[in-house]
């Protein structure tokens, strides 16, 4: 095991790979550090530290970008389910690493579309099945898997490599995870992060208005499917109110703010907002 | 205390029950407000007493003025605590303070400096109370400062206070909401501090001046602070900041009729919530 001096040496000196090391071994010895419940390892050195090599260095061939896909898909899933487990660690980072990855791809375009399409289904399938939603932990730092796997599926709606259909399943995929049946009240901007996700799919301006309206229009369903029985205070309704509240609030102001947006987006837009007047005192 | 008895006058939908008299009965439904017993609080305390206030006009002016001195006490126990059940009768005091200035504007019994001290109570208990908790497991809502918003809307809403008192109200809750510490808001504070906010609007005595000024001070805040490493401390106000802005935006461009400033007032807070995003 290779020691905090080491990778902080690393650090300093910009983040470059040193001399007479493997790239392999040490990228080897930065995964396994992602799962770490020591915020150090995990997020200064294993996150901060690839993040650098993917992105800004570039120092991974294709091939090796693939074989980091599959050391890391599986982790991402494979203890889905666990709750209030320092598992959450690396499933979460797992998803931030791919995210680093997908964003590289659509730098220089490696990933076939099936390739993409299998990290979009693994991506949906974290998203809507990850329990364990905390965001900052005391002592521990960062698991934040809902804003990591956001990370992961906006870098995925900007791919070329994916059509309407798929970036159609990615939104289902968001209203699903909002209106899942959950008490857990995102306050860590979950909510901007998933809003993200939403807006670079519009800016892809591949869905029409159409399919637009019916996605939102999911949340408006949700509303108005719940059935209030009396006026006990309901943690669970709440939840999923304030999730989605935030949410919509989130994108309609990103859309307001942003510099310009498609055609087809602005007429949404009109509809956003009439929804949001039910999420509104 | 005999719930059954109680249940009984909620089941007979408030009326006053055969043999006694509101003055008999309203000691102990004081006493309910600091019950950290959510069967009793709530539906019995506060419910009750709402509902022979407001709805049947139960109490005389003497007797709404006995009840606020009692209520004013209350809001004194353990404040500065967090974490204790002495946070419900504080809290529940000032739901019904609210409402009898509520009542007051209904019908117009107090002298305009007792509801301008009504309001340095509550300016007072606002920036003191430490136990921000909305509903707590078990036993149901504390809210504070739902309550205290509910209070300044009905004080924004009363003729009774001036353009400075007005100004002072809006003061307060940017103060609440930049304060340093840990506590998220979950449970629609939010929009409860807009409420209030809407009423002072409302009133149509501040300038734009004013409240660009007011709007301002979030976005210095906003500037001023240091945002490093994640510290919880800086997080939870800037979220609060930041969702008591968004509610404001929404309310501002969503409720009709709104005096002038209101269309300025949503591009300005539209303008800051820029900074408060991502």
């Amino acid at each position: 095991m290779t020691d905090h001096h080491f990778w902080q040496t690393i650090i300093d000196n910009g983040y470059v790979l040193p001399e007479d090391h493997s790239l392999v071994d040490l990228t080897l010895e930065l995964m396994s550090y992602l799962g770490a419940p020591d915020s150090a390892l995990r997020d200064t050195f294993g996150y901060n530290i690839l993040a650098r090599w993917i992105i800004i260095y570039g120092y991974y061939t294709p091939e090796e970008m693939r074989a980091m896909i599959e050391w890391l898909s599986p982790r991402m899933i494979e203890t889905l389910g666990d709750y209030d487990s320092d598992t959450v660690f690396l499933r979460s980072y797992c998803a931030l690493i791919l995210s680093l990855i997908a964003y590289r791809d659509n730098q220089i375009g490696f990933l076939s579309q099936a390739e993409t399409r299998t990290l979009l289904d693994k991506a949906r399938h974290y998203l809507v099945t990850e329990r364990d939603l905390r965001a900052y932990i005391p002592e521990k730092g960062w698991a934040n898997s809902c804003a990591h796997t956001a990370e992961l599926l906006k870098f995925l709606a900007r791919s070329g490599q994916l059509d309407s259909a798929d970036l159609l399943r990615l939104m289902d995929t968001i209203a699903d995870k909002l209106t899942t049946d959950t008490q857990y009240i995102f306050n860590h901007d979950e909510d901007e992060r998933l809003a993200q996700v939403v807006m670079s799919v519009l800016r892809r301006d591949s869905l029409n208005m159409f399919e637009l309206t019916a996605w939102v229009n999911r949340f408006k369903d949700w509303k108005q499917g719940q059935v209030k029985l009396n006026d006990d205070f309901n943690p669970s309704y709440h939840a999923i109110y304030q999730n989605i509240k935030n949410f919509l609030r989130s994108l309609y102001c990103q859309m307001q703010l942003a510099a310009s947006i498609p055609i087809e987006a602005q007429d949404f837009e009109i509809e956003l907002r009439e929804i949001l007047r039910i999420f509104s005192l | 205390m005999d719930k059954a008895f109680w249940q009984a006058v909620v089941d007979a939908d408030y009326a006053l029950p055969t043999g006694y008299s509101v003055g008999q009965l309203t000691p102990e439904l004081l006493g309910f407000l600091g019950s950290a017993d959510v069967e009793v609080r709530d539906p019995f305390g506060y419910t009750i007493l709402a509902q022979w206030m407001i709805r049947d006009g139960h109490y005389a002016p003497e007797d709404l003025r006995a009840m606020r001195d009692q209520l004013l006490l209350n809001l004194q126990a353990g404040l500065g605590e967090n974490g204790t059940d002495r946070v419900f009768l504080r809290s529940f005091s000032m739901v019904i303070l609210s409402l009898i200035v509520y009542r007051d504007n209904q019908i117009d019994f107090f002298r305009a400096d007792e509801v301008r001290t009504l309001l340095e109570h509550t300016l007072r208990y606002f920036a003191e109370e430490k136990d921000l908790r909305g509903f707590v497991p078990n036993k149901g809502w504390a809210h504070s400062c739902a309550h205290t918003a509910d209070m300044f809307k009905f004080l924004g809403r009363s003729l009774k206070t001036q353009t400075s008192d007005l100004e002072r109200i809006l003061d307060s809750i940017t103060n609440k909401l930049t304060l340093l510490g840990d506590y998220v808001y979950i449970h629609s504070e939010d929009e409860r501090l807009v409420s209030a906010v809407i009423e002072v609007l409302k009133r149509g005595v501040l300038s734009a001046d004013v409240w660009m000024v007011w709007l301002e001070r979030f976005a210095l805040w906003k500037q001023i602070t240091t945002f490093g490493d994640f510290s919880v401390n800086v997080h939870a106000p800037w979220l609060n900041c930041k969702n008591f802005l968004r509610s404001l935006y929404f309310r501002l461009t969503l409720t009709p009729d709104l005096p002038a400033p209101a269309e300025s007032l949503g591009l300005k807070t539209l303008d800051i919530i820029k900074n408060f995003g991502l």
